[in-house]
C-alpha cells in the first residue's frame, strides 16, 4: 500500500506543479521591459560576425548593427552616407575620391580615420575567399587605396569597374585597426565575440541556438538608437512564431505569404517590401530537348505568368510580373523587349516549326511557392500538347545539378537571384563559362555587350549596351522572368519609426536606430 | 562485474570507430556538400575553390576523415562551416537545456507509466484498461506537432496563460518561475509522446507476470490484489524498464527534434536540425558520436543494472 501512497503523492505533486503554473498570475511573457526590440530569425548567426567571411543573412543582419560601410548604395541617385560624407568620381572613372566624416568614434570611444578602411580592405584583398574580394582584384590586379589625409582616401581603379559604386564601396563593413591590427585575420578571430564598431548598436551577449542581445552603441554617428536593446531571438517554428507574433511576445518577424492573413491587426502589421529577387523559369542548353529556340518561344508563350504568381503569393500586393532578368529598381531596366505574355496561338505557330516535340522535365527546390508554379507550368503546357514531368528537389541537391555542365537529369528549370543595381553585376549568369550560367548559354552577343558595358565610361552608352542584351536574352528564350517577390515582414503596432529605419535586402533594416515604442 | 564492465568499454571502441566512418562515409556520399550552402551565384570558380581550401573539402574524403579523427582525439571539436562558431561551444551550451527538457519529461512519463500500466494490467479487460488502450491508440497515431500546436493555441494563445517561444523571457534569464513556465507545454507534449508506447509495455509485461504459478499461489494465500500488484508483480515489471531507462539515454544528446522545433527550445534538437539542413558536417559528427557514445553506455548500464538487481542474471555470468 505504501508505494501506492508514493506514486499518488509524486502523481499529485506533478499536477498541481503544473496547474500553479499555469494559473500563476496572469503575466506578459514580452520583454521584460519596453526598451527592448524582440526580432525572430530562423537561423543562428553564430559569434564570429567579420567583414571577410560573414555570408549567410543572419551573420549580415548582426555585422550590420555592429558595423558600417562607407555608403549604401541602392542606385545612383539613392545613396545614404555612413561612414563617408561625400566622394568624386574622375572623368576616366578609375579614381574615386571619398571623404570620410570627422565625427566617428567606435563603441570605445576612439575616433574613426582613413587607416581603418585602408586596413579592412587590404585584409579583403590579401584573401582570394573574401568576401568581394572579386570587386577589388581583377586577374591579381587589386585597387590601389592612398591615404590623402585622416579623412580622405584615394580608390585607384586597374581598370573601369561597372558596379563601382556598389560593389567596391557599399558592401565592405569597416573593422577596427586599433582593435585588429597585428592579428592574423579578421575571421576566426575570438575579438569578433565581442566586436568593437561604428553601428548602431554593440553585442551584449550572445546565447547559442537563443539570441543576440544588442545595446545601443552610445557613441554612434547618427545618434544614439531610441530603443536601447535589441534581440535578436532565435525560433524554430514559423507557426508557433507567428503566435507568438499575435501575442505581442515578440516583435518583428518574417511572414511566408500564406501567414500574412493570419496576423492579428490589433497587434501588428505586415509591412510588404522588394528584396529585388528575380523568380525565373530557365532552359538548361545542356539538355538535348531545348536545342530548339522555337520549342523554347513555345513554352515561354504558353506560360500565364499572372496566374503563376497569383497561386504562389496569393495576392497582387505581394508580387509585380517580371519580365527582363533585371529586379524593375535596377539601373537600366527596360520592358521594351519580348515580354511573352501569354498567347497561346503564337504559342501553337513557334510549336508547328519544331520537329518532333519532346516531352520536358522542369526541376526546382520545392517550396509552397514553386510548387504552385510548377503546377501551373505543368497545366499551360498541357494546353499546347507539350507533357510536362515535375521534379521537386533539395535546395542544395539543386544547385549542385544546376552546376554541373553535363546535367541530363532535367531540361527546365524554376530559381531566383538577389543580385544587386548595376546590371554588371548580373554577367556571371549569362556569360559563357562562368559558374553561375546555369542555363550553359554560350551567346557570343550577349558576352560582347556585358563585356562592353562593364568598360564602358558613358552613361546613355552604357545604358544602350544593357538595354541591347535585356532584349537579347529575351529573343534568345532561354530565361521566363516570372516575379519579383516582396518580402513580408510582420511588426507589432506599438514600433514606429518603420519608414526612417528603411526595409532594404537581406539586412531587413537599413538602420534599427530609428525604430522607437510609440507612447500608449 | 568490474572485469565485465571493464571488457564491455574496450568492445565499445572499435564500434565507435566504425559508427564514425559510416556517418562520415554517409555525408561524402551525399550529392553535395556544405560548400553549396556557403557559395552565391556571385562568387568566381576561384572563390568557391579558395573557401573549399579554407574549411579543408578540397582534399579527398580519406583525409578530411584522419584529420576529423586527429582534432577529435586532441579534444578539439572543430568549427560549424556555416556560422564559424566553435562546436565545443555550441553543443555544450545547448546540452544544459536538452536535458532541462527531457530529463524531467521522461522520469514523470515512466512514472506515470507504471502506475497506470500496472493499473491497467491487472484488470485486464476491464473498463479502466479498455480506457487506456483506447486512448493509447490514440495517443500513437496522433503527431506530436499537432499535440503541440493544440495546446499552445489553448494555453498560450487563446487562454495567455503560457509563454510560446523558448526557454526564458528574454531579460528573465535568472528568473526561474518564468523557465518552469516555459517548460510546462513542451515536457507536456514530450509526456504525451512517450506515454502510450511505455505504458503498453508496463501493461503487457504486468499481464503476463499475472499468468506466473507464483501469483496464483498469492491469490490461493488469500493476498490483497494491492499487495499482490505492489509487492510482488512490480518487481518483475519494473526489470524490463531498466533496459527501456538505458535506450533512452540518447536522447539526452540528440534531444527531441520536432517538441524543440515547435517551442524554439534552445537544445541540441534544433542544433542538430539546422546542422543536417546545412550539411554542417563537424556538428553533425560530433552529435552522432556522443549520441552513439550514449547507446553504448546505456546498454552497459541497463545490463550491470539487471545484474544488481537479478540475481539469476549476475549468476549466469
Amino acid at each position: 500500500m505504501k508505494k501506492r501512497t508514493l506514486f499518488s503523492r509524486i502523481l499529485s505533486l506533478a499536477l498541481m506543479l503544473a496547474l500553479a503554473l499555469t494559473l500563476a498570475p496572469a503575466r506578459t511573457f514580452a520583454s521584460a521591459d519596453n526598451d527592448t526590440f524582440i526580432y525572430a530569425i530562423e537561423g543562428d548567426p553564430g559569434n564570429d560576425v567579420n567583414t571577410i567571411s560573414t555570408s549567410d543573412r543572419f551573420g549580415l543582419m548582426v555585422e550590420r548593427m555592429v558595423y558600417s560601410p562607407l555608403f549604401n548604395y541602392y542606385g545612383p541617385d539613392d545613396i545614404t552616407y555612413l561612414l563617408a560624407e561625400s566622394f568624386t568620381l574622375s572623368e576616366d572613372k578609375l579614381l574615386l575620391t571619398v571623404n570620410l566624416r570627422k565625427d566617428v568614434l567606435w563603441s570605445d570611444g576612439v575616433p574613426f580615420t582613413a587607416d581603418d578602411v585602408i586596413f579592412t580592405y587590404d585584409h579583403i584583398m590579401a584573401r582570394p575567399d573574401a568576401n568581394g574580394y572579386d570587386g577589388l582584384v581583377f586577374d591579381g590586379q587589386k585597387i590601389e587605396l592612398t591615404k590623402v589625409d585622416d579623412y580622405t582616401i584615394e580608390f585607384r581603379m586597374p581598370l573601369v569597374v561597372g558596379a563601382l559604386l556598389e560593389s567596391v564601396v557599399a558592401e565592405h563593413f569597416i573593422m577596427p585597426k586599433h582593435i585588429y591590427e597585428g592579428d592574423e585575420s579578421l575571421d576566426n578571430n575570438p575579438k569578433n565575440a565581442t566586436p568593437v564598431g561604428t553601428g548602431p548598436y554593440t553585442i551584449a551577449e550572445y546565447a547559442p541556438g537563443q539570441y543576440v542581445r544588442f545595446a545601443a552603441n552610445e557613441h554612434y554617428f547618427l545618434g544614439k538608437a531610441k530603443i536601447g536593446t535589441v534581440i535578436f531571438q532565435i525560433t524554430t517554428d514559423p507557426n508557433t512564431t507567428l503566435l507568438a507574433l499575435n501575442k505581442g511576445e515578440i516583435n518583428a518577424m518574417v511572414l511566408a505569404n500564406s501567414a500574412a492573413e493570419d496576423v492579428n491587426s490589433d497587434v501588428a502589421t505586415v509591412y510588404p517590401y522588394p528584396e529585388d529577387r528575380v523568380g525565373y523559369m530557365g532552359f538548361d542548353l545542356a539538355s538535348e530537348r531545348v536545342q530548339d529556340v522555337n520549342l523554347r518561344k513555345a513554352v515561354m508563350f504558353a506560360l500565364n505568368r499572372q496566374d503563376m504568381n497569383v497561386g504562389a503569393y496569393l495576392s497582387d500586393e505581394f508580387f509585380v510580373n517580371a519580365y527582363s532578368f533585371l529586379p524593375a529598381n535596377a539601373l537600366y531596366y527596360t520592358e521594351d523587349l519580348e515580354k511573352y505574355e501569354r498567347d497561346l496561338d503564337k504559342a501553337k505557330e513557334h510549336l508547328a516549326l519544331v520537329e518532333n516535340v519532346p516531352g520536358l522535365r522542369l526541376a526546382y527546390s520545392s517550396t509552397p511557392a514553386t510548387d504552385m508554379q510548377a503546377m501551373v507550368i505543368q497545366q499551360n503546357l498541357k494546353e499546347i500538347g507539350i507533357a510536362l514531368e515535375i521534379i521537386p528537389m533539395e535546395f542544395n541537391a539543386m544547385i549542385q545539378r544546376m552546376q554541373d555542365p553535363n546535367n541530363s537529369d532535367y531540361d527546365m528549370f524554376l530559381s531566383g537571384y538577389i543580385m544587386g543595381s548595376d546590371p554588371s553585376l548580373y554577367a556571371t549568369l549569362f556569360t559563357s563559362g562562368s559558374s553561375s550560367n546555369y542555363y550553359h548559354l554560350k551567346d557570343d552577343e550577349v558576352d560582347a555587350l556585358f563585356a562592353a558595358g562593364a568598360i564602358e565610361t558613358d552613361n546613355a552608352k552604357r545604358e544602350e549596351h544593357y538595354v541591347k542584351v535585356q532584349q537579347r536574352l529575351a529573343d534568345l528564350a532561354v530565361q521566363f522572368p516570372i516575379v519579383t517577390n516582396l518580402r513580408l515582414l510582420g511588426v507589432t503596432n506599438d514600433v514606429g519609426g518603420m519608414d526612417e529605419a528603411r526595409l532594404i535586402t537581406i539586412y531587413t533594416f537599413e538602420d534599427m536606430s530609428k525604430l522607437y515604442f510609440k507612447e500608449d | 562485474m568490474l572485469r565485465y564492465i571493464l571488457r564491455r568499454v574496450l568492445e565499445a571502441i572499435p564500434l565507435l570507430f566504425i559508427i564514425s566512418v559510416l556517418c562520415f562515409a554517409l555525408i561524402q556520399l551525399a550529392p553535395f556538400d556544405a560548400i553549396d550552402t556557403l557559395t552565391t551565384p556571385d562568387m568566381s570558380r576561384e572563390m568557391v575553390e579558395a573557401i573549399k581550401a579554407r574549411y579543408g573539402l578540397d582534399q579527398p574524403p580519406h583525409i578530411q576523415y584522419v584529420r576529423w579523427v586527429q582534432r577529435m582525439v586532441t579534444g578539439d571539436l572543430g568549427y560549424s562551416l556555416v556560422n564559424h562558431q566553435s562546436v565545443a561551444t555550441g553543443f555544450f551550451s545547448r546540452l544544459p537545456n536538452t536535458i532541462l527538457l527531457i530529463l524531467p519529461s521522461y522520469t514523470l512519463a515512466i512514472l506515470l507509466s507504471i502506475v497506470i500500466g500496472l493499473v491497467a494490467g491487472a484488470n485486464r479487460g476491464g473498463r479502466f484498461d479498455r480506457a487506456v488502450d483506447a486512448l493509447c491508440s490514440v495517443g500513437m497515431a496522433t503527431p506530436t506537432f499537432w499535440v503541440g500546436m493544440m495546446l499552445l493555441y489553448i494555453f498560450s494563445y487563446r487562454l495567455n496563460l503560457l509563454p510560446v517561444l523558448g526557454m526564458h523571457t528574454l531579460g528573465r534569464e535568472k528568473d526561474w518561475v518564468d523557465t518552469l513556465q516555459h517548460m510546462v507545454l513542451p515536457v507536456t507534449v514530450l509526456v504525451l509522446g512517450y506515454l502510450p508506447g511505455t505504458i503498453r509495455y508496463v501493461r503487457s509485461s504486468t499481464i503476463s507476470q499475472y499468468r506466473e504459478d507464483y501469483v496464483m499461489v498469492q491469490q490461493a494465500f488469500g493476498a490483497t490484489q494491492a499487495h499482490i500488484l505492489f509487492r510482488h508483480v512490480v518487481k518483475n515489471v519494473l526489470l524490463p524498464i531498466i533496459t527501456l531507462v538505458g535506450m533512452s539515454l540518447p536522447a539526452l544528446v540528440t534531444g527531441a527534434f520536432i517538441t524543440e522545433s515547435l517551442f524554439s527550445w534552445p537544445g541540441v534538437g534544433t542544433y542538430f536540425l539546422g546542422a543536417i539542413r546545412a550539411f554542417d558536417y563537424p556538428i553533425i559528427m560530433v552529435i552522432l558520436l556522443f549520441s552513439s557514445t550514449l547507446v553504448v553506455v546505456g546498454n552497459l548500464l541497463a545490463d550491470v543494472c539487471y545484474g544488481l538487481v537479478d540475481p539469476r542474471i549476475k549468476s549466469m555470468r
